[in-house]
């Protein structure tokens, strides 16, 4: 593994008093692809936020490339690459004109930026859609958008928030070859998923964030053999200490009964 | 404009000239296409309206000022008045709806764009409005002013420099005072500071004549006005808050104002034994029998929540919420006479207060923030709108009309007695129930299910004075025609009373249609919601 891209040192995020981050400390290397799992509230989407430079943390160092946040918060932008967990987009410009935006401000020749385009919408099979306004998109289709608007600028660190949400089965397959792909070229990518099997198939290095914490930071046959669980959904519902769902589901057909 | 002599002075503000005319035509093409539809600087026919509007107006005023032969120092401050009183109700919720709206926020954080690039292009369209409404307010009368007999030749350039120096510095000192907030609130507080801060100056016009007796009894003006070391001292302060303020947009603002929706704390644990409310199946019953089960207790339930919660609902009606203080702080001293006496009484004016309110929340009413949750309403059953409209009424009529008249009523029979507290309580709720009748026909679709229009609020300045005419010669009518006698006033009641039931059932009926049509229209436009997966 290379140099670190990223490094996150006792990292303490509160909103509205609460404390949602506790002195997380971690660091990425250049070509890895790390997973981050936890269960919703976890402090995933947080944790995301603060490297992406959209939340600032109370205290703690973040720096990407040596840059620290967010001090050299337009520098450390133009190194990331960040689908969001929400798809967040300006409905009412064309799968094109979003895409330009995007590159613009990421300042990229004019030249470059359009062929970039063109071969992104084409690899994920929007270019008969490129003229047509994000409002008429699908939930995959947008977040197609969303992955080629993180990855135009040719970002050192990739941090994808549920990359797979409402992709479809072809475009899944295609995004987690290009992960493999993009790690292969030395990119960094902080994968955040609920989707356990994927996560112990690309990440390199799994971490496992709960309740605010980070309780788990090791290669996925590591955290097998350290927790003597056979599979990594087992590994989380062991260190996340997550109750078993029949009784759940059992109390859920109950009340529709009542 | 896009030039290097521009972009140099960009770059010494600190911004990015080539981001920052991607943003401004980033902006203009939203604006173009509907979608950010809540500016006014970037609506150009909602803002020339309002020019004729105001233009009309000032130049009604400054005929009549110079028909009076006012005095020339007077006639200025008059229309320095008049452009404060224009800029707070239109600027200062422009600036708060620019600076705490993190939508773009949301989309825009992650991008390499610095908070100065991000904040100036933001607030250029602030300076159109200021262009469109400064003169409007004051070309015609600084030129009319001519006419004053202490005028001199150049008089129309001292007004119209005295006025774009005033309406400048009231912006910087708008955008350095909301700069403040975005610093130093917290992200989960900025929204409602921001509301303050919207309302905080309208309050302080409307209550002028207040302050103004309070700093004479204190004698503080001619203290003031006699060291002008102090003057000076605070209009260095002023400029020093504006600067400051203006400073701390141009920081991290973008990161802080998305925070206002991106933050959100850990998930809690659902407390063990947790139960309904012992409340819930008694309300329910309640409203079983008065409204209509519960997809009518679902729309009380949900129009009351969302009208508190809300924020550009809230933000619609904020530029009420002074008149309101104001007539609230007003009541005592108008109970001191009972419409009753013979003599005028200010109580005469309730009945047309409750009206004049919930005609400003009625057409408010279908708009919101969130506007894709319109989809529950789509897959609800159809049969359920008929009760729905009913709760939405419910939600209107209990809160706004039969709560405060039970309390006013309370009051009312202290200072009156019963006959002449039940008799005029009942008039006014009985009328208040008419005008809501025929208000619910403004409500023109599922409340907050569509996105708001920049001037919705804009125009509540000249409605409000529309209605503060048509109320007075309401007021004219039932003085010298109803109240003479308490029969007359028992007779009005009952029609009245009739005459809302009567209105309201056909209100419902309309609402109802209309909600109806649009969703129709909605489901119709799958892309307003979303797409579901190929």
């Amino acid at each position: 593994m290379g140099q670190p891209i990223l490094k996150l040192e006792k990292v303490i995020f509160a909103y509205g008093g609460t404390e949602v981050l506790h002195e997380i400390s971690f660091s990425l290397n250049q070509g890895e692809v790390v997973g981050l799992l936890g269960p919703n509230g976890a402090g995933k989407s947080t944790t995301i936020k603060i490297i992406a430079g959209i939340l600032s943390p109370a205290s703690g160092v973040v720096s990407v490339t040596g840059l620290g946040l967010p001090d050299r918060a337009v520098e450390v932008k133009q190194r990331i690459g960040y689908v969001p967990e929400t798809a967040g987009l300006f409905e009412s410009l064309t799968g094109q004109e979003f895409l330009e935006l995007v590159g613009r401000l990421h300042d990229i020749d004019e030249d470059t930026l359009q062929i970039r385009i063109r071969e992104m919408l084409e690899t994920f099979g929007l270019s008969s859609d490129r003229s047509s306004r994000l409002d008429t998109y699908s939930k995959g289709m947008r977040q197609k958008v969303l992955l080629s608007s993180a990855l135009l600028h040719n970002p050192d660190l990739i941090l994808l928030d549920e990359p797979l949400s409402g992709l479809d089965v072809n475009a899944a397959i295609l995004v987690k070859d290009l992960i493999a792909a993009l790690a292969a070229a030395g990119k960094t990518i902080l994968y955040s998923s609920h989707v356990l099997d994927v996560v112990e198939r690309v990440c390199d290095r799994v971490m496992i964030i709960h309740q605010g914490n980070l309780i788990a930071n090791a290669s996925p046959e590591a955290l097998k053999a350290s927790t003597g669980q056979s599979t990594l959904e087992d590994v989380f519902r062991h260190l996340t200490q997550s109750a078993r769902v029949d009784p759940s589901v059992a109390r859920i057909i109950e009340s529709l009964r009542s | 404009m896009r030039g290097p002599r521009f972009s140099g002075l960009l770059r010494g503000l600190g911004i990015d000239p080539k981001r920052y005319w991607l943003l401004m035509d980033l902006f203009r093409t939203l604006t173009e296409r509907r979608e950010a539809m809540n500016q006014l600087g970037r609506d150009g026919v909602s803002l020339k309206i309002l020019t004729v509007l105001y233009g009309f107006i000032s130049i009604l005023i400054s005929l009549g000022m110079v028909a009076g032969e006012a005095h020339l120092r007077t006639y200025l401050l008059a229309f320095l008045g008049l452009t404060a009183f224009v800029l707070v109700s239109l600027l200062i919720p422009e600036i708060s709806n620019s600076l705490i709206n993190p939508v773009e926020g949301l989309i825009l954080a992650h991008q390499p764009i610095n908070g100065a690039t991000y904040t100036g292009a933001k607030l250029s369209h602030l300076v159109r409005i200021l262009l469109y409404l400064v003169p409007a307010v004051n070309l015609v009368p600084a030129l009319a002013g001519m006419a004053l007999r202490e005028a001199r030749w150049y008089y129309p350039l001292e007004h119209m420099l005295a006025a774009i120096l005033f309406a400048l510095m009231l912006a910087l000192v708008g955008c350095g005072i909301f700069g403040w907030l975005v610093r130093f609130v917290p992200a989960p507080r900025l929204r409602a500071a921001g509301q303050v801060a919207e309302f905080l100056p309208m309050l302080g016009l409307f209550s002028f004549s207040y302050i103004g007796k309070f700093l004479n009894s204190l004698r503080l003006p001619g203290w003031f006005t006699g060291h002008w070391q102090l003057q000076a001292g605070l209009g260095v302060a002023v400029c020093g808050l504006a600067v400051s303020g203006l400073r701390s947009l141009s920081g991290d603002y973008l990161v802080r104002v998305s925070s206002i929706v991106q933050g959100r704390p850990a998930a809690k644990p659902v407390p063990k034994g947790f139960r309904p409310s012992p409340g819930a199946a008694g309300a329910s019953r309640l409203f079983r029998a008065f409204f209509g089960g519960q997809a009518s207790r679902a729309a009380f339930e949900y129009v009351r929540r969302m009208m508190v919660r809300e924020y550009q609902f809230r933000r619609a009606l904020v530029s009420l919420l002074p008149m309101c203080i104001l007539l609230l702080a007003g009541l005592p001293a108008a109970l001191k006479v009972s419409p009753f006496s013979g003599h005028f009484s200010r109580m005469h004016f309730t009945p047309h207060v409750f009206g004049f309110l919930l005609f400003s929340i009625c057409p408010a009413l279908p708009y919101g923030r969130d506007a894709k949750g319109v989809w529950v309403f789509l897959v609800a059953p159809g049969r359920a709108l008929g009760p729905f409209a009913r709760g939405v009424h419910a939600a209107l009529w209990l809160p706004i009309v039969i709560v405060p008249h039970l309390a006013l009523l309370a009051v009312a029979a202290w200072k009156w007695g019963w006959l002449d507290a039940c008799l005029f309580t009942g008039f006014s709720a009985a009328l208040v129930s008419l005008y809501l009748g025929l208000e619910l026909l403004l409500i023109n679709g599922v409340p907050f299910s569509k996105q708001l229009r920049s001037a919705a609020g804009a125009f509540m300045l000249p409605l409000m004075m529309v209605g503060a005419l048509a109320a007075g010669a309401m007021v004219a009518l039932q003085y010298f025609l109803v109240f003479p006698s308490r029969i007359g006033v028992a007779a009005a009641i009952a029609v009245f009373a009739g005459a809302a039931f009567l209105v309201t059932r056909r209100s419902l009926k309309s609402l109802e249609d209309t909600m109806r049509f649009d969703l129709g229209v909605v489901s119709s436009e799958a892309s307003l919601i979303y797409k579901e997966v190929d």
